[in-house]
């Protein structure tokens, strides 16, 4: 007890090293390193602090970035021995085609090593000071950076940064799930399963939202025997409804398995094993699961520690997200927050825009994000993209809609590729015709959804979308008849 | 087609060259030539001279004249064959806005007397004479980057510098309005004043009004980040810091956790501070508050549980410990100086600035010596937690510490 104080006094006599600078990012995610980028590029003299030592916070490290290098990689292993390759006239012999674990994580090791050390690089050339180290409030324009033990390149001693101006960009964690420890080597979070030793014969996973899915894909497809268990009685979080439903048809096609308005009682490590109690939600029925691998997807939450928050007054909500207004401030004029540790949907994009709308808020007092346009993609095979409002959240708003839809099976180009899968669905305003939605399923549904985007950014109606020459024979012709559904009638359905 | 090629003068003439493509009248319309930005900062300029007198011709790539900014000369070339019509500033002027018409170009083959000189005004937007009504075009004429910048804010406003959408386009043409009219008549309820195609259904009574303004408010309200209905963390974790700090006053505002129950808990304990020679009262104050703090937090963070154990393991105690972020406890506190008067009464600002006159004619309380200060301090425990208690008791454990400052 005695070092409290003792600590209290040694606080107040202690010299320690300095900086200064206009402008301190706390976080070098997507929100942080962006932000300051572009604040240097303003002319801010600006620092990053970020504790986990490489840039690129949780998307570049153990996010967006390592798991598609897995999803892409998977799938072209897939196509070669799971029969599909044969209906192409391309001749596997079996056992011809062999997966190296390593090499296969050791790729996604490289993509991973590459990307965050071009971050540090853009920080080099823009002139952006990097700590690595733990950020954490001494006052709204002091913030102390500490040494953290096992990051290289860490500093050395603890240094306090004055500064005019801060932005908060600490990102999320993974949401823990109570009752279950996660010790990332047979009960794992969207971190382990990422690095993995071996292929598990048996992966069951809690959640099915896009991490969970897409993790599904990515072992299902090396050979796992994957379950799928969501509380939920649907599948994909946000998504639509008849995309979420078509999406779970598919995957289940695939091989994978899902346990629907499902209970997770417990579960724990047994040796080599983990064993799951289940509970069916409806009848009250309980079963017991096992697995080689469990992996606890079931969100995340928002991520302050060691930010010593409360020691400025900032005001957090019941979900534990840092109270913004509308321009990103806290009650501290100089203090912003973005990304994932404040409101909004938790994706690096929105927070990568919204880390620029910030630092220009503090330039020049305009900055802009349009949060109605801020798209979602999940990368397992088909791909499924979304942007704008779902029928279900139209129905809820009192809105009158049309709808158009129009199928791969009748796009040449997917034809061609013998990859027919799925659908493109537009949602208008039925008086209007301006669009408001649209929801992809199939292939190469995430590239295409920018269209989209550009669409809703410029008030298109359907029609706009369906005027626009598209070339052919593309995929993206199949957005541009769902657009002549929407209104009229497609061409080639 | 008269463009100078320099890297920065395109905005300025990239206007000129728009409006042109769609003059179609009868006589061959000269064009105007503005005075370039030579920088994207660049605002005005100076022309220093001119290289080519009226009539004269040349070719692409001359110098057609010379402008002086802050910075420097700087030739300004032609992009295209062509001669020199009419020059309306000569040489010499100085301070010319960027986007002001300097002289009128026109086609080599073009005869200079029978050509026409379209007036140019660089706010208004400009018809091209009663000459050529550009009805054929979807596209406005004239208008000039960096002037008036397009309206933001309303989008009952129809912005002048509108590029008509294809639904749009052809709607309009069907029902036989002119884009002019359109653009002047329709209000555009899209991104930035922009007409869209249910403007032009509303506008031609094909659906009803009310619509477009349904459909306006609903995408303009989900474009903002949703921030009703926030439920704050319970004030006390939070707000502390601010409020209980304040001078000693009550701040302990409600806990806005609902259901205070009975059995919360209320100690109160007055502490006796004997600071050392040469700690006034204002520096007392900041210790105290920032011990008292540091005190709550810790307590807080501190698992009741014995770390030390074996068992222990900080992600089972996080997972097993009701609402782990919660306050368990509030607290107020109130330091004065002791004396008789002054004793547990919470302290405010008037007894700071009358203490140092008041203090020379105070009567020592027994043992007591006058520079001691009273510590009165109140902890609420949460009854909802089973720890609240035991939390409550060790951070009074610390506040005790206090007394041998």
């Amino acid at each position: 007890m005695q070092w409290l104080k003792r600590g209290l006094l040694q606080a107040r006599q202690y010299a320690t090293r300095s900086a200064k600078h206009d402008l301190v990012v706390i976080g070098a995610g997507p929100a942080g390193y962006v932000a300051a980028i572009k604040a240097a590029q303003l002319g801010y003299n600006t620092a990053c602090i970020d504790k986990r030592g490489p840039a690129g916070g949780t998307c570049l490290n153990v996010g967006c970035i390592p798991s598609k290098s897995l999803l892409n990689n998977s799938q072209l292993y897939h196509q070669m021995v799971g029969g599909d390759a044969a209906t192409r006239g391309i001749v596997v012999t079996k056992g011809a085609v062999k997966l190296d674990f390593g090499k296969f994580m050791a790729a996604k090791e490289k993509v991973v090593k590459q990307l965050t050390g071009g971050v540090e690089m853009l920080f080099k050339k823009n002139g952006v000071t990097y700590y690595k180290g733990e950020g954490s409030f001494e006052s709204p324009t002091q913030i102390r950076v500490k040494p953290v033990e096992g990051v290289k390149g860490a500093v050395e001693e603890e240094l306090l940064l004055d500064t005019e101006k801060v932005l908060i960009a600490t990102g999320s964690e993974v949401t823990p799930f109570p009752g279950i420890t996660i010790d990332e080597q047979r009960i794992v979070s969207s971190t382990g399963v990422l690095s993995l030793q071996e292929v598990p014969k048996r992966l069951t996973i809690i959640g099915a939202g896009i991490i969970g899915l897409e993790m599904g894909s990515v072992y299902n497809r090396l050979g796992s025997e994957v379950t799928v268990l969501e509380y939920q009685p649907s599948i994909g979080a946000s998504m639509d409804d008849e995309v979420a439903s078509t999406t779970q048809k598919l995957l289940k096609k695939q091989g994978i398995k899902f346990k629907l308005a499902t209970k997770v009682l417990s579960a724990a490590r047994d040796g080599e094993v983990v064993n799951i109690e289940v509970e069916d939600t409806a009848s009250g029925k309980k079963e017991s699961l096992q697995a080689d691998v469990l992996l606890v997807a079931v969100g995340r939450r928002p991520y302050v520690q060691g930010l010593n928050a409360e020691k400025i007054g900032l005001e957090v909500d019941t979900k534990g997200r840092l109270v913004i207004d509308d321009q990103f401030n806290t009650k501290h004029e100089n203090v912003k927050v973005v990304g994932d540790v404040t409101f909004g949907p938790m994706l690096a994009h929105k927070a990568e825009e919204e880390g620029i709308a910030a630092v220009e808020l503090f330039k020049t007092g305009q900055g802009h994000v349009n949060y109605n346009n801020i798209p979602s993609v999940m990368y397992s095979h088909p791909e499924v993209a979304w942007v704008g409002k779902t029928e279900k959240q139209l129905k809820e708003d009192g809105i009158s809609y049309k709808v158009g839809k129009f199928p791969f099976v009748a796009n040449s180009r997917a034809k061609c590729n013998q990859d027919t899968e799925g659908f493109v669905k537009i949602l208008i305003d039925a008086d209007t015709e301006r669009i408001l939605g649209a929801h992809i399923i199939g292939p190469n549904a995430g590239e295409m959804i920018a269209e989209a985007g550009l669409a809703l950014e410029y008030g298109a109606s359907a029609e706009d979308v369906s005027r626009v020459c598209h070339a052919h024979p593309t995929l993206s012709e199949a957005f541009k008849e769902a657009n002549m559904a929407a209104y009229s009638k497609p061409i080639n359905f | 087609m008269w463009r100078a090629l320099t890297r920065n003068s395109v905005s300025a003439i990239n206007a000129g060259t728009l409006r042109y493509l769609h003059v179609t009248g009868r006589l061959w319309n000269a064009q105007p030539f503005l005075m370039p930005a030579m920088s994207p900062t660049m605002e005005k300029g100076g022309i220093v001279s001119w290289k080519f007198k009226p009539g004269d011709s040349f070719k692409s790539g001359d110098v057609l004249l010379e402008v002086e900014t802050d910075k420097a000369q700087i030739d300004v070339e032609a992009q295209d064959d062509g001669q020199m019509a009419k020059i309306l500033v000569d040489d010499g002027a100085k301070d010319i806005a960027v986007g002001t018409p300097i002289a009128y170009l026109a086609e080599m083959e073009d005869d200079l007397s029978k050509l026409e000189y379209p007036e140019f005004n660089a706010n208004v937007e400009h018809s091209g004479g009663e000459s050529s009504p550009p009805q054929e075009s979807s596209e406005k004429g004239s208008s000039l980057r960096g002037d008036a910048a397009p309206p933001t804010g309303s989008t009952k406003e129809t912005s002048k510098d509108d590029t008509l959408l294809p639904s749009v386009g052809i709607l309009l043409k069907e029902n036989g309005i002119s884009p002019t009219d359109a653009l002047k008549s329709i209000s555009g309820s899209g991104p930035n004043g922009r007409i869209l195609k249910g403007d032009v259904l509303a506008h031609l009574g094909k659906i009803p009004k009310e619509s477009v303004s349904k459909i306006q408010d609903y995408i303009s309200k989900n474009s903002k980040l949703d921030l009703t209905g926030i439920k704050m963390r319970s004030s006390e974790t939070v707000t502390n810091e601010g409020s209980a700090a304040v001078k000693g006053e009550s701040s302990a505002p409600p806990s806005k956790t609902p259901v205070p129950k009975p059995e919360n808990i209320t100690i109160a304990e007055d502490i006796v501070i004997t600071p050392r020679a040469g700690v006034d009262s204002f520096k007392l104050e900041g210790v105290v508050r920032s011990y008292m703090n540091e005190a709550y937090h810790y307590t807080h963070e501190l698992p009741v549980s014995n770390t030390q154990s074996d068992f222990f393991d900080p992600v089972f105690e996080d997972l097993i410990t009701q609402d782990p972020r919660s306050a368990r406890f509030s607290f107020e506190y109130a330091l004065s100086p002791l004396t008789g008067d002054g004793a547990g009464a919470r302290e405010d600002i008037f007894d700071v600035l009358k203490r140092s006159s008041a203090r020379e004619d105070k009567d020592p309380v027994a043992n007591r010596k006058e520079s001691d200060y009273v510590l009165s301090v109140k902890i609420v425990t949460d009854g909802k937690y089973d720890d609240a208690k035991c939390k409550a008791e060790r951070f009074l454990e610390y506040v005790r510490q206090l007394e041998s400052l």
